[in-house]
């Protein structure tokens, strides 16, 4: 080892608490950034592999924009001039257990029946995805490889007739299916057994007739695939007529003649599209949704990169006088800078290294959830295998080590400029220069005007980085203003600590002015942290009130009726007509509400075509409109004129408002309908289209309905109607009866579930800020062994020195989060006014939150307090020669 | 005879969870049923066309094949096209999805190029579903894909049409001769039982002509075709091991069908039998007893591992006749690919010998199935 390298190293290994804790700090940056990133990557590539199974070697696809499209679209499209093989297809997804349905135990007592929504049935935990195939012209597609069973890969021939028997079965015999190896492996299934899957809520047992063997699809969906005849997919699923997709062979040459032509024979409901496009759709999804937690995962490392700048600065300080022997000894300028650079690295070394194996361990869990919430938002396969994607492993290292070196860089160069011989002199002021308050109140002033003017910008153009620029500027903005702040804390308190405290608070707090510098980053990084927790915290709080007055106000049915696994099969799903005129003559029940929806893909987004009961809707429900009009008049006029209902954010997406005329790309044809109203709605950031049930079986030739909404009576018993239902519904369909209140809790609970990740972050984010309150107050007082060997000589008791340590610490506290507080309201504003009207078109009533500013202040004087327990233990137990002789 | 195998092996899958033994129900109904609710090939059986010419959907399994021989350009060419229909096991009766099966369609076309010694293969399978594949039963029609066998307006000429991937065959055929009943009664029997038989009959010469597109060439050509129609619901015996079936054309204005139904002991079956049509169009059943087939060589796919006999001499001593069959390429095997993979040789022999001591020579198809080793379902 070098000399230079060992003095590098050395001193690291002296302080080994204060290097750990840079060390933790810049790993914890590294972790957050990388875990939120192989997390969403990760979910992102097992959707995407999902989609290349799925979609075979397909090189073009005819897809349902919605509700799939009439099947004899299929014929025209496979007659087309250089398409060399089409395989239609019908895919759901569908929750299903293994094996096959019980015994019906005691079916009349209402108690046994598990429609309640307790769920006393055997769990659906299996979320599948059906695929609906014609094995006749899988071939060139690879995706019917089928095995009856047991038997690995026994003789070609073998397998041949296995196939060919499989498939016969598949072909011949209703409700069979292969599933994939995984699928069989993990719940020791074979052929013979079966497998039951939801339709709409009725239990249907699949008997397996054979195994999947193509590769790709064992790890598609983690597995969870199910091939059956397409026959059999429309037959359990009420799908006849309808296909959802048409995947096409075409000669690479002539694909862009055959999309074109395609392009002209299409109706709205379809689209042709290259396979790659559904992926960069639930990409573009997905990468909205990453960004909030990659922004958040920065500021970690942002905060973190005030500590190692401090740490290092401190050091060069620290050792001067080492600095000044090196320059003596003949050391260069730059040979010092990189001296300090280097220690900077192995930090940065560490601290990456450390992170990417943190970052690797928390993305399992952020996986878990972010899967969960992408599957909730976007209906996204859950994953659990984890890709350690080599790219985000080098960012988040280089991160780490950009951080480092970029944030030693100034204190290396500091370093470097110390001349040879003005530090061997004794008693050299820790502080070398003093700090440039002017230059950082006007660098703090054209960042805050650089704040506003994004955000002015970002709310007239619609991009929304500069929602994210203008956020970056505040937290910058502020940062910059902590050594004023520490300046102005400490004058403020002197006297009043010396009224309150004594003289050792006076000095405690006068000492924050002395080490203004040092002090004022540990201010920053405060700063930077609690404006993060605050301003999550009151954007989170608005808006769950908003949502939450939005549920209690508008969503007036008393009980809320859909088949089990409707959520994951959506449009998949029909009631029977009887069943919804069961309903309306129950006794009790003051009207029904139906519901139907599809997707539907306007100006290249998702949104949603909904049919609901209008007049239910008027007669018993509370929408709310932005334009303040009382429901009954704007659901009267949509009545009357067949006209739709756009929700808020459907509007800000597509720049359209009351009294607009929209195109609709409905499956009886496009279809031009007026805007009669823009309604609050915050079930879904895609935007939806609502209109009356018989305007949309009008526009969609479907007049099944999905869910219910039942109105009871005055005076009725809610739950005497619930029990009814669940009773007419019988034991052999599996409804999810929800009263108000658990709808309410229910969207709530999902609303929070969104926000784990988020919490999970700011709470790393106060971590690294108080790692470095740690550590910079445990250098900061040991730097002042001298004059605190001075005071004890002088007289001050042991108890005296602690309490000045701790005042000056829990100062260090207090005007961090104060400032903090300050960053978060706006930083508040920002989120809610710029970026999530940007990004989601939601009004969000903003309400700020003095009850978590006042936590937030408490809790970071507290623990900075705290943190300066020990370096005050350590200080006042020093002998006050032994501190005097140390400078 | 035929596809038989191909469709009983196809539908043996089906036979191992539902089909069951044909386990007739004939006791008790006039027109006896399989287990499936098939109806039985029993005499009698009065063929009626052209009705019979189009598809019988309550029987099992049916055929229309086509084999000839063409001539165009100085060239010489042998062609099949097969149509198959193979009911399937009646489970899926009630369902609204336009793609439920009730029957799978198969198409085989093969080319034999005698000049360029090459063989041309293809085939492919399909539900009839949205008209992508189908057999009218009211009037005779079968498609699969752009591949077509009608019967035109005019009520007489059977239209072809044939397309593979590198090649296409358009023909129109006309009768040469009025259909052929082949067995007894209306009924083809092939093995003991009742139903284990078909209602088949042959146009045993039709006059052709037509176009062959074949390497951005087209060509018109001209020859004769030999059509066969059979239709049953009778299973596979357990005891063949498969067969040996001969068409012969001769330039006298005879034709000669034989087939013999191998035993899985290396016999034949005593049901095995043929027809010989004279050239008035009047015919005769020819039980085993009346010809003896004796292979004269070996031909092994290397593809398959197959081992076909190749060449054979035919004797019909009652007839006096005794022939000489040479295949015009050895390899004429047909390895499908669709839904089970079935593998048979099937190809254009040339015929020569004598009768009563004056040479006679003429053209024909073989068809050899069961030679691949393995169990044929």
């Amino acid at each position: 080892m070098t000399i230079t390298r060992w003095l590098a190293l050395r001193p690291l290994l002296r302080s080994p608490g204060r290097t750990l804790a840079s060390v933790l700090g810049v790993a914890l940056g590294v972790a957050v950034f990388v875990a939120i990133r192989l997390a969403s990557g990760s979910a992102l590539a097992a959707f995407s592999d999902t989609v290349d199974a799925v979609t075979g070697r397909s090189n073009l696809q005819v897809v349902a924009r919605g509700d799939g499209f009439d099947e004899t679209l299929y014929t025209r499209v496979r007659a087309l001039p250089g398409v060399q093989a089409a395989a239609p297809v019908v895919q759901v997804t569908a929750l299903a257990r293994p094996g096959g349905i019980l015994p019906a135990s005691a079916p009349s007592a209402p108690s046994a029946i598990p429609n309640a929504d307790g769920d006393t049935g055997p769990r659906y935990d299996e979320t599948l995805l059906v695929l609906g195939l014609d094995a006749f012209v899988e071939a060139p597609f690879f995706r019917m490889e089928l095995a009856s069973g047991e038997r690995g890969k026994g003789s070609l021939s073998a397998s041949e007739g296995e196939a060919a028997a499989a498939g016969l079965r598949l072909l011949a015999e209703p409700r069979t299916i292969a599933i994939t190896r995984t699928l069989a492996t993990r719940h020791g299934l074979h052929v013979g057994d079966s497998l039951t899957v939801l339709a709409s809520g009725v239990p249907t047992p699949m008997s397996i007739a054979a195994v999947i063997e193509s590769e790709a699809l064992q790890q598609a969906m983690g597995g969870n695939v199910v091939i059956t005849d397409i026959a059999t997919a429309q037959e359990v699923f009420g799908r006849e007529g309808r296909l959802d997709r048409v995947d096409l062979l075409v000669a690479p040459e002539r694909r862009d003649s055959v999309r074109a032509e395609l392009g002209r024979l299409l109706p709205p409901t379809a689209a042709a599209e290259l396979p790659q496009g559904r992926t960069k759709q639930v990409e573009n999804m997905v990468r909205a949704f990453a960004l909030n937690l990659t922004a958040l995962s920065f500021i970690a490392v942002f905060v973190s990169t005030f500590l190692i700048f401090n740490t290092m600065a401190m050091s060069v300080v620290r050792r001067r006088r080492d600095i000044g022997v090196l320059r003596a000894l003949g050391m260069t300028r730059g040979a010092v800078a990189r001296l300090w650079l280097s220690e900077a690295a192995a930090i940065g070394v560490l601290g990456s290294a450390l992170g990417l194996l943190l970052g690797t361990l928390l993305a399992r869990g952020a996986l878990r959830v972010v899967g969960r919430t992408l599957t909730d938002l976007y209906l996204v396969a859950q994953t659990d295998s984890l890709r350690l994607d080599p790219f985000t492993l080098s960012v988040g290292a280089g991160l780490g080590l950009f951080a480092t070196l970029g944030s030693a860089l100034l204190p290396a160069l500091e370093a470097g400029a110390t001349a040879p011989g003005a530090t061997l002199r004794q008693g050299q002021r820790i502080e070398s220069q003093p700090l440039p308050l002017k230059a950082l109140g006007v660098a703090a002033a054209v960042s805050l005007a650089l704040m506003v003017a994004s955000a002015l910008w970002t709310m007239s153009t619609h991009i929304a980085w500069g929602g994210f620029a203008s956020a970056f500027f505040a937290i910058v903005g502020f940062s910059l203003l902590a050594p004023g702040a520490t300046l102005a804390m400490s004058s403020l308190a002197a006297p009043l600590a010396g009224r309150l405290g004594g003289i050792e608070a006076a000095l405690g707090a006068r000492a924050l002015r002395e080490a203004v510098a040092r002090a004022s980053t540990v201010v920053a990084a405060l700063t930077v942290a609690v404006g993060m927790l605050v301003a999550l915290h009151v954007m989170v709080g608005s808006f769950r009130r908003t949502v939450d007055t939005w549920i209690t106000q508008t969503i007036k049915g008393d009980l809320y009726v859909e088949p089990v696994g409707h959520r994951t099969s959506g449009s998949a799903t029909s009631l029977p007509p009887e069943l919804v005129q069961g309903a309306r003559d129950l006794p009790g029940v003051a009207a029904v509400d139906t519901y139907r929806g599809t997707p539907i893909t306007m100006n290249g987004l998702l949104a949603f075509a909904i049919g609901i009961d209008l007049r239910v809707q008027r007669d018993h429900g509370h929408l709310s409109f932005t334009s303040g009009e009382d429901a009954h008049t704007v659901l009267t006029r949509a009545l009357e004129s067949g006209g739709v209902l756009v929700s808020e954010s459907f509007a800000h997406r597509h720049r359209v408002k009351q009294g607009d005329t929209l195109t609709l790309p409905a499956a009886g044809g496009a279809a031009r309908v007026r805007v009669e109203g823009v309604l609050f709605d915050y079930s879904t950031d895609a935007g939806a289209v609502l209109m009356d049930a018989a305007t949309y079986a009008k526009l969609w030739n479907d007049d099944r309905t999905e869910s219910l909404a039942l109105y009871v009576k005055p005076g009725a018993n809610a739950d005497s109607v619930r029990m009814a239902f669940v009773a007419l519904c019988g034991p052999e369909r599996l409804m999810h009866v929800t009263p108000n209140a658990g709808l309410r809790r229910r969207v709530l609970a999902v609303f929070d579930q969104t926000f784990q990740v988020t919490w999970a972050l700011q709470g790393i984010a106060v971590l690294v800020a108080v790692l470095g309150v740690v550590s910079t107050l445990t250098a900061l007082v040991l730097q002042r062994g001298r004059e605190i060997g001075m005071l004890r000589a002088n007289g001050a008791t042991r108890a005296q020195v602690r309490r000045m340590v701790l005042v000056e610490s829990g100062l260090l506290g207090l005007t961090g989060s104060l400032l903090g507080c300050g960053a978060g309201a706006v930083l508040a504003v920002l989120l809610v006014q710029v970026i999530n009207k940007q990004f989601f078109g939601w009004t969000v009533r903003f309400q700020l939150e003095p009850g978590i500013m006042l936590q937030a202040v408490a809790l970071m004087v507290v623990v900075s307090a705290l943190a300066g327990l020990f370096p005050a233990q350590l200080a006042a137990g020093r002998a006050a020669a032994e501190a005097m002789r140390e400078e | 005879m035929r596809r038989v195998l191909v469709l009983a092996m196809a539908m043996a899958c089906a036979s191992t969870f539902t089909c069951g033994a044909v386990g007739a129900a004939y006791a008790a109904a006039p027109a006896p049923v399989t287990a499936a609710g098939f109806r039985l090939a029993v005499p009698p059986y009065a063929f009626s066309f052209p009705r019979d010419h189009a598809s019988h959907p309550e029987f099992k399994t049916e055929w229309w094949y086509y084999t000839g021989h063409l001539e165009g350009a100085g060239r010489e060419y042998g062609y099949e096209l097969t149509f198959f229909r193979v009911g399937l096991p009646r489970l899926r009766e009630g369902s609204k999805s336009a793609w439920a099966a009730r029957d799978v369609m198969f198409v085989h076309l093969a080319l034999t190029d005698v000049n360029g010694k090459r063989f041309r293969f293809t085939d492919a399978a399909r539900r009839p579903a949205l008209g992508v594949a189908g057999a009218d039963s009211a009037h005779y029609a079968v498609w699969l894909e752009r591949s077509f066998a009608r019967l035109a307006p005019d009520g007489r000429t059977h239209e072809l049409l044939g397309v593979a991937p590198d090649f296409e065959l358009a023909l129109d055929l006309a009768p040469g001769k009025p259909p052929i009943a082949h067995g007894a009664n209306g009924v083809s029997q092939k093995s003991p039982g009742v139903g284990n038989a078909s209602h088949y009959y042959s146009l045993t010469r039709m006059p052709t002509r037509g176009q062959l597109r074949i390497g951005g060439d087209t060509l018109a050509v001209t020859g004769e075709s030999w059509m066969d129609h059979e239709f049953g619901s009778g299973a596979m015996s357990a005891t063949h091991s498969g067969w040996d079936w001969f068409s012969v054309q001769l330039d006298d204005g005879r034709e000669l069908m034989l087939y013999q139904l191998r035993l899985k002991d290396g016999g034949i079956e005593p049901l095995s039998s043929g027809t010989i049509v004279e050239a008035d169009g009047r015919s005769r059943h020819l039980s085993l007893a009346d010809f003896r087939i004796k292979p004269t060589g070996r031909w092994k796919s290397p593809r398959t591992g197959a081992d076909y006999p190749s060449g054979w001499t035919v004797e019909l001593p009652g007839e006096a006749l005794s022939l000489t069959v040479a295949p015009v390429l050895a390899d004429q095997e047909l390895a499908a690919t669709s839904m089970g993979g079935v593998v048979y040789w099937e190809g254009a022999v040339r015929v020569r010998g004598t009768q009563r001591g004056r040479a006679v020579t003429g053209k024909g198809y073989v068809e050899l199935t069961g030679y691949t080793g393995r169990a044929p379902f």
